[in-house]
């Protein structure tokens, strides 16, 4: 018995041992792991300081497979079909919801442990999602959602979609307001008065425009409140562009679009070319996405082509949508996500979520958006950040990093740091801020997230809702191809009366499903 | 059955060297045309990533049928069959018009100049092409720009349903026309030059020699690539079509491969319909082919099976 005891002591001993040894080594990282990962704007990345300074951190290293934003979904979709994932895998998960329970259920992605008190600063991100519960399959989690919306103000958290204008053209044909509120009514006359005046002395000045994809919802389809592809209306899912609402959208854009108030190359137009057509000063209005990084690029290369172009010369314009209240969106609250290759080993996975988890956290989000302690900042004794950048001569702080570089922010978004980011100005920030703060006053309408038909994969919705994946190409078509209101109506009534059998299935299950209760 | 067996080995043997110019040709269709072909097996099956293509469970026709219940992809097979026809009608006879016309003319040097020119667009990329396209044809484009000043107002070329697909046809034979012609010059060059002596001898004039000595001549080249080009029927140009068309321009200009290629690449994949398009579109291709082979013959022209 004694014998027994003490083999048994020893063998514990010995297990201790073996685990302390094991843990050791994997703190002290001396196996070194490489992972491939998929991302955008390589170069740059390559000569990040920054990087080095994980792959040392963390004993790691990294073979970068380069993405952009053309082929970023097309190559994700390969490589998870071929099973050539990289280790980690960069997607865009946003309103891929069927894909992600395909492909996860089909073993594609490996499963990520629970966060616990291992990774606490994960499990904080987590804590916070709204969306959290849906990316559990079968009590699985697949995937890292990047979070959004860090900024505690923003709630709900609403999208930042907005027209900005150029304010020294509208007070050069007079129809300037000093809030940069306007009606839907007055948006649209100013527009005209762009074209018909030519405030900014071009062969041709284009009244509004908008980025690429954005076409053809931007221009009074999305703000006639329609855009969600299903519903609830009455008790029950409707498909939106079958509502007479969505209609209505269409006809407004068709009549700015005849009018020539739309820009006539908007339905061909790539993602930036509306942009760089502002830029030039041969466009007054613009929509688009009107993030910090996005606003501050446009104007910067706004003043940088034309030097009697001032900051203030461009603003963000609050207009009223065609029914004649304030409009917004509630938004996702992730955008993208990592996602991993199931044959990378449970140790390689676990290093790399320190890697997020230290990411995640205040040093790691120190890192990412100011750079390296000691040489981009230091701590002073009463616990402040100090910057130190470089100063151009006008003393404004130079960031020295790209921030394009996307691999710096696969743990979160820097929503927060971006509308307080030292080196940019204050009018950039100001401005970005009063669009996100407007659309939280009393006078909005907020259109919710529907987060269940979001996160819907039934069977008969994964398998037909593709079919309706024309239903835009089609609304560009009878605005651009038709001729009169009736013709468009004739039209539009033909395609919906075609995707009739399919969103009658898909309807009856998601009714069946989602509101049986 | 041995002996037959025994002479082909010698006859190889034989030609030893000759048969091992065959072996990169066939390397290259077993591995890229062949051995793909086992995944044809995905049109009859519901494509599982765990279960790999010969795991995945077989659903008989059910993607043939989804496929055929999709107006879309009926869209795309009837756009496909039009443009391909109207490249075949009015791009075709081009390259043989062009070979003739530059087989005319007497100046050595100003006849290979002018098969540079003609030459040169088939080696731009359809992205470079669809640029100069955009910046030509485009609403704010050259021509546009000149239409206006002139006061006769804009035409919207791009997205104008009307005018498509000759865009795709004429840009097409603008790019290719040159090309096309080297096989037909070739055909012509290998003319014995005694029979337009002959024919001069006779008091034939071009147009005569032309009729009677150089069509004779390459007739038979030309049937061989309509027949090609009628086997490629189906084909109607991805790289064109997907860098020139707009979603304005999809009900008269949207193809099978560009409707292959939204349906797995940019949205939800789904292997097994994406699969089935394809098998459809070869099985309708081959049929072209074989008909395009047999009217030949029956016409008294060589095929090529």
């Amino acid at each position: 018995m004694k014998k027994k005891i003490v083999l048994l002591l020893v063998s514990l001993l010995l297990v201790s041992f073996m685990s302390t040894a094991v843990m050791a080594q994997d703190e002290n990282y001396e196996k070194e792991y490489t992972y491939v990962i998929n991302t955008m704007n390589v170069d740059s990345l390559l000569e990040d300081p920054r990087l080095d300074l994980i792959k040392e951190k963390f004993n790691v290293d990294f073979e970068f497979r380069p993405v952009n934003w053309g082929n970023w979904d097309e190559k994700v979709r390969i490589w998870t079909a071929s099973g050539d994932m990289p280790d980690v895998m960069w997607t865009d998960l946003q309103n891929k919801f069927t894909e992600y329970v395909n492909w996860a259920s089909q073993g594609a992605y490996k499963p990520i442990p629970k966060f616990g008190d291992k990774y606490p600063n994960l499990q904080a991100i987590r804590d916070k999602l709204k969306s959290d519960d849906y990316w559990e399959i079968n009590g699985e989690l697949y995937a890292m959602p990047v979070p959004m919306g860090t900024v505690d103000w923003r709630d709900p958290l609403v999208d930042t979609f907005n027209f900005i204008y150029r304010v020294d053209w509208a007070k050069e044909v007079g129809l300037f307001n000093k809030d940069h509120e306007y009606s839907w009514d007055e948006m649209v006359e100013m527009a005209e008065a762009f074209i018909e005046k030519n405030p900014g002395e071009n062969r041709k000045t284009i009244g509004i425009g908008g980025i690429g994809w954005a076409w053809p919802w931007f221009a009074g389809l999305r703000q006639t409140h329609q855009m969600n592809t299903y519903t609830v209306k009455d008790g029950e899912y409707v498909w939106a562009p079958a509502q007479p609402e969505f209609l209505a959208g269409i006809k407004e854009t068709k009549k700015l679009y005849d009018q020539g108030i739309i820009w006539e190359d908007q339905p061909i137009a790539n993602n930036d070319a509306a942009k760089n057509k502002f830029i030039a000063g041969e466009l007054g209005i613009y929509f688009d996405n009107i993030s910090v990084g996005d606003y501050s690029g446009i104007m910067n290369s706004i003043t940088a082509a034309d030097k009697n172009v001032e900051l203030a010369d461009v603003s963000p314009m609050f207009v009223t949508s065609p029914k004649g209240n304030y409009f917004a969106e509630e938004i996702l609250d992730h955008w993208s996500a990592t996602i991993y290759n199931p044959e990378m080993s449970d140790a390689k996975l676990a290093r790399w979520l320190e890697i997020e988890n230290y990411m995640a956290g205040k040093k790691g989000q120190r890192l990412s958006t100011l750079g390296i302690e000691g040489k981009d900042y230091q701590i002073d004794e009463n616990g402040e950040v100090e910057i130190l950048w470089e100063k151009d001569e006008d003393g404004n702080l130079i960031n020295p990093y790209d921030t394009g570089v996307r691999f710096f922010q696969l743990t979160t978004m820097h929503d927060e740091f971006d509308l307080n980011n030292p080196n940019l100005a204050d009018k950039i920030k100001n401005d970005v801020k009063s669009i996100l703060r407007r659309k939280l006053e009393d006078d909005v309408y907020v259109k919710p997230q529907p987060y269940e038909v979001t996160w819907f994969a039934g069977d008969d919705y994964t398998r037909y809702n593709s079919r309706l994946g024309d239903t835009m190409a089609e609304v560009s078509d009878v605005i651009v191809s038709t001729n009169s209101m009736e013709e468009l109506e004739n039209k539009w009534q033909e395609y919906i009366d075609s995707k009739r059998d399919t969103v009658d299935i898909i309807l009856e299950e998601l009714n069946q499903e989602l509101l049986k209760e | 059955m041995k002996a037959k067996i025994n002479n082909l080995l010698s006859s190889i043997f034989e030609h030893k060297y000759i048969y091992l110019m065959l072996v990169p040709g066939l390397a290259f269709l077993l591995v890229f045309k062949y051995f793909p072909m086992y995944g044809i097996q995905l049109a009859f099956k519901r494509y599982m990533l765990n279960e790999g293509i010969t795991g995945s469970p077989w659903i008989g026709l059910e993607n043939f049928l989804y496929i055929w219940s999709e107006p879309a992809f009926w869209r795309a097979f009837k756009n496909t069959i039009v443009i391909s026809l109207m490249k075949l009608g009015l791009g075709f006879p081009i390259g043989i018009i062009l070979a003739l016309l530059i087989n005319e003319l007497k100046m050595k040097k100003y006849r290979r100049f002018l098969q540079t020119i003609y030459t040169f667009p088939h080696f731009l990329s359809w992205v470079i092409v669809s640029g100069i396209i955009f910046n030509f044809l485009g609403n704010t484009g050259a021509l546009n720009s000149l239409l206006e000043n002139l006061g006769l107002g804009q035409i919207n070329f791009l997205m104008n349903k009307g005018i498509f697909r000759y865009l795709l046809v004429y840009s097409e034979v603008w790019k290719e026309a040159g090309w096309s012609t080297i096989l037909y010059l070739a055909a012509i060059a290998g003319i014995d030059p005694t029979l337009y002596e002959a024919a001069t001898v006779d008091g034939a004039n071009r147009w005569h020699k032309i009729k009677y000595i150089t069509w004779p001549g390459i007739q038979n080249i030309v049937v061989i690539m309509f027949i090609m080009t009628v086997g490629s029927i189906m084909v109607a140009g991805f790289n064109q079509v997907f860098n020139l068309y707009n979603e304005v321009v999809y009900d008269v200009g949207d193809i099978i491969s560009t409707y292959v290629y939204r349906i797995s690449f940019q949205q939800a994949p789904d292997y097994g319909v994406s699969t089935a398009v394809g098998l459809f579109n070869g099985v309708v291709n081959f049929m072209l082919l074989m008909i395009a082979n047999t009217v030949a013959k029956k016409f008294g022209k060589s095929g090529i099976i």
